[in-house]
């Protein structure tokens, strides 16, 4: 992402000193990351360790704690206040640098990295091969890689129900706009995309498709994190958005709760050397 | 392009490229976003679709919001693009 003016960014820097609020961690994204989170393991030759779109450090926070002592971790994120917030929580764990940064200029030296992970902050790129082309700068040529971020088909039942809703609010073109904001790709875009950087016998794409039930109190705690794409809404119109957004998810409910299928990809890098 | 061939040019993308597994017949009066045939991101890919093939460029800026998400609005909105202007030379 890029560290001028996006609303995505501004979004979440902005609520930055909410993120780890218990409903945003219980919600179908904060389990959907702690998953991910529980299958990155940090090696013993790991020296440097990368975080991108590090967040509020809660991940690298837990991996450092586990790591041996010689690993040194860096998050890195575009959001100012994030930054902030993951210095604060990894203040007493000396191998634990914070920088701010994105996945198109990320601020460390050609390969020097040991392992790099990301948790669900890939798909909001707004340079797909800068990005791509990054990330194989900054590996080592045995460095390796797991990038979680959501796919094409992410969250089909809200916007199926919430797309006239949106295009009736915003007009064709801001619709369109926000929709520009996310890079959601499908399996075998995103296979060639990382296939024309990385070599292909060390890489590995996975999907997987998981549905989530919640409650629609539950599900609006982590409607924030999308709220960069309504900034445009009139704010006189988003209430009035936002309370048919609400009974349009509602009308999704069934006795498990409210369902939201989260489509991820996984980006594998083991062993490698650039093509 | 005339009209029939823009319509017809709109519905042939639709039917390979639809977001529902549903048998839906695609017509000039289909409705697309809500019923779910397509999604934001296949109008994206739709746009393109017929701005390449056309050579017009479409200006979303003015279209009317219940027209946009139906067939035959969505070609008329075309149909009022200009042609894509060519680069001036240096």
């Amino acid at each position: 992402m890029s560290t001028s003016v996006n609303p995505i960014v501004e979004t979440y820097s902005r609520l930055a000193h909410e993120y780890d609020d218990e409903a945003n961690f219980q919600s179908c994204w904060g389990r959907a990351s702690e998953r991910a989170l529980s299958s990155i393991h940090v090696l013993g030759d790991h020296r440097l360790v990368v975080d991108m779109g590090c967040g509020s450090g809660r991940a690298i926070h837990a991996l450092a704690a586990g790591a041996p002592p010689h690993t040194r971790f860096v998050g890195i994120d575009p959001a100012e206040n994030m930054c902030r917030v993951a210095a604060q929580k990894t203040a007493l764990q000396k191998a634990v640098q914070v920088r701010q940064g994105s996945f198109e200029n990320i601020p460390l030296e050609s390969a020097s990295v040991d392992y790099l992970y990301s948790i669900l902050a890939f798909h909001w790129v707004t340079d797909l091969a800068a990005s791509v082309a990054e990330l194989a700068r900054v590996l080592k040529p045995n460095g390796e890689m797991d990038l979680f971020f959501i796919g094409r088909d992410n969250g089909r039942e809200f916007i199926q129900k919430t797309s006239a809703i949106f295009l009736k609010y915003m007009g064709p073109a801001l619709l369109l706009d926000s929709a520009r904001l996310r890079k959601q790709l499908t399996r075998d875009a995103a296979l060639q995309l990382f296939s024309g950087v990385f070599e292909p016998s060390c890489l590995s794409v996975e999907e997987s498709f998981r549905t989530y039930f919640d409650t629609l109190e539950g599900h609006w705690s982590w409607w924030v994190r999308v709220e960069g794409h309504f900034v445009k809404i009139p704010p006189e119109k988003k209430t009035q958005c936002d309370r048919e957004v609400r009974a349009a998810l509602q009308t999704l409910s069934e006795p498990r709760g409210i369902p939201y299928t989260i489509h991820e990809l996984h980006v594998r890098v083991r062993r490698r050397s650039f093509i | 392009m005339t009209q029939e061939q823009l319509l017809q040019l709109l519905i042939d993308w639709i039917k390979s490229n639809k977001r529902t597994s549903n048998h839906t017949d695609i017509s000039p009066d289909t409705e697309l976003l809500e019923s779910g045939i397509l999604d934001s991101f296949a109008f994206l890919d739709l746009i393109l679709h017929v701005e390449s093939k056309t050579g017009l460029q479409i200006d979303l800026a003015d279209a009317d919001p219940r027209e946009f998400a139906i067939v035959r609005g969505l070609s008329n909105l075309a149909l009022k693009s200009q042609p894509v202007q060519p680069c001036p030379q240096a």
